[in-house]
């Protein structure tokens, strides 16, 4: 795991200082090009808003039953994902694999296939209270004893305007704050032989694997980079509904948002619906074209048809994949 | 009923199933293609552009009325149902007369319907309201039980929409917003959500995909026999 993954909490303490109380987070060490998550105006990122975020995201008492956090489905040593196929949060089945939230902050979306759904903002009602399926199952009155049990750090967080946001604000604020600071943007160093190998085979024009993984995000679902509702998402051969399910489009069967690649090592299974186990695995489905079987064939990306690699080679790119 | 008391008159709204009126813990009888008994769990509606020969209405502000957007809620929290506690059947008004062509929509207005649910005000507030999936209010939410079903829902909302780089919904293939109108005498005239109707094209009890019920979404195999009855959900009695 890389250095600013552990450390994203710890390395803002070069701050400066908000007309209130609070204390601008500083994001410090972005590669050369790259600017901190763009924030919506109403909430810019403090340092006590991220602190106050991450106790909230680790909080069950938002659930039903108290029994599910964030955490619960986004682990954060599992680089945010959850280790399980798909989700049950407090219960009910999902039919999704909870995604990794690595660089949530600059993504171009929320979710797997929502064109919608653009800030992490307008993303925590869908856990706290979405019924298709019931994640979190909260309710207005769980989030106002979550706010009622840390009133003292949504104080030194939101100052004076504690008075002008509803619970839900404060909540919601403080979660996508923490998120934003979930950043791996490292350039991966110091590789082996075999890792070099796997990265030339993730360059190569036979794998094509970069043109949808970009680095240094390495996925091309990027704020700003992805504007409309099929950028960024791709038919990779998956044969499920993807942005279908939303638009109701036919032309929209099987795209799925591109994944980042960043602490892909950490974050099976894999696909929208978890169903392929491991790196290697995911490797298969790409070199086979994707399901030959799927209903949506004539929609797949033309760049996810097919190649051919040596055992060595597979295993040389997964090396280097582990080293995202 | 509309009764006319000095400057302030009330509509009333009510729902029913044929002469069945709609009750927390009072079974509906013979709904649907397999005439299925319905245990009601949710019935609520947002409703706006409510104008009498042309004018708008004067509603004003309140727990169940904002900017002219009505939340209309015939369930409450007893008898099996998950509603709030408290119902709302009625709207007060400050203009308008006895008689004439009434007219108003079931839905959201747009500019409101993808706002922040965080940050709106009663009664466009309420997160069991709000589609979050979908960035947009449920227009009308039914739920219930029937033998074949425990969680049916019918929830009506727009859909297919889209957004620009921030998240700003900047249209719907399907918005959804029905618009009922009648030459009404609202001292004799009441306003009905009429569920056997709504459902009269439906079988309750059978899931042939997608979400128990509809979502609203046309591809949902339960979506078409109640959306082509949509026209028909509100009767004036």
């Amino acid at each position: 795991m890389s250095r600013r993954f552990f450390l994203s909490l710890s390395l803002h303490l070069l701050l400066g200082l908000s007309c209130g109380q609070e204390s601008s987070y500083i994001y410090e060490g972005l590669p050369e090009g790259i600017s901190a998550p763009k924030t919506p105006e109403e909430n810019p990122t403090t340092i006590e808003k991220v602190a106050l975020g991450q106790l909230l995201f680790n909080e069950p008492m938002f659930s039903k039953n108290a029994s599910v956090s964030c955490a619960t489905c986004h682990i954060p040593e599992r680089a945010f994902s959850e280790g399980r196929q798909t989700s049950q949060g407090v219960g009910e089945a999902h039919t999704k694999n909870a995604p990794t939230l690595i660089n949530v902050g600059y993504a171009s979306s929320m979710g797997w296939a929502n064109p919608v759904i653009r800030t992490l903002e307008a993303h925590a009602p869908v856990p706290f209270f979405g019924e298709e399926p019931v994640e979190m199952g909260s309710s207005a009155e769980r989030v106002l004893q979550v706010v009622e049990k840390y009133a003292s750090e949504i104080k030194k967080a939101y100052g004076a305007e504690a008075d002008e946001l509803s619970a839900l604000q404060k909540v919601i604020f403080a979660l996508a704050a923490y998120q934003r600071t979930l950043i791996v943007l490292d350039p991966p160093l110091l590789l082996t032989d075999e890792e070099l190998q796997g990265q030339a085979l993730f360059h190569s024009d036979a794998l094509q694997c970069a043109s949808c993984h970009i680095p240094p995000f390495y996925t091309d679902a990027i704020k700003g980079e992805a504007n409309d509702a099929r950028g960024g998402f791709h038919n990779n051969g998956n044969g499920d509904f993807g942005l279908f399910a939303f638009t109701g489009r036919q032309e929209d069967y099987g795209f799925y948002k591109t994944p980042t690649l960043r602490k892909v090592g950490l974050s099976a299974p894999y696909f929208h619906d978890g169903r392929l186990p491991t790196l290697e695995s995911v490797i298969d489905h790409y070199a086979k074209g994707g399901e030959q079987d799927a209903p949506s064939r004539d929609l797949q990306d033309i760049r996810t048809r097919g190649f051919s690699l040596e055992e060595s080679e597979k295993a040389a790119l997964i090396a280097f994949l582990k080293k995202l | 009923m509309l009764s006319a008391c000095g400057q302030v008159q009330t509509l009333n709204f009510s729902a029913k199933a044929g002469e069945q009126n709609f009750e927390c813990g009072q079974d509906l009888m013979d709904i649907g293609l397999s005439s299925s008994v319905v245990s009601p769990r949710d019935f609520r509606v947002y409703i706006h552009d409510l104008e009498l020969d042309g004018l708008s209405l004067d509603i004003p502000d309140g727990p169940f009325a904002k900017d002219g957007v009505v939340l209309l809620d015939f369930a409450n929290d007893q008898g099996g149902c998950t509603s709030t506690p408290e119902t709302n059947t009625s709207i007060e008004f400050r203009n308008g007369t006895a008689t004439g062509a009434f007219s108003f929509k079931v839905g959201v207005p747009f500019e409101l319907n993808h706002q922040d649910v965080a940050a709106a005000d009663a009664p466009l507030n309420d997160e069991n309201m709000f589609w979050n999936w979908q960035a947009g209010y449920k227009f009308l939410r039914f739920d219930a039980a029937t033998e074949g079903i425990p969680d049916y829902k019918f929830h009506l909302g727009s859909t297919g929409c889209e957004a620009d780089a921030e998240g700003v919904v900047t249209g719907c293939a399907n918005d959804n917003i029905q618009t009922f109108t009648t030459d009404i005498d609202f001292n004799t005239n009441v306003a009905v959500f009429d569920l056997e109707t709504l459902f009269g094209n439906s079988d309750l009890e059978v899931d042939e995909g997608g979400v128990p019920g509809c979502l609203s979404a046309p591809t949902d195999p339960e979506c078409p026999g109640i959306l082509t009855r949509i026209d028909d959900l509100v009767i004036f009695e």
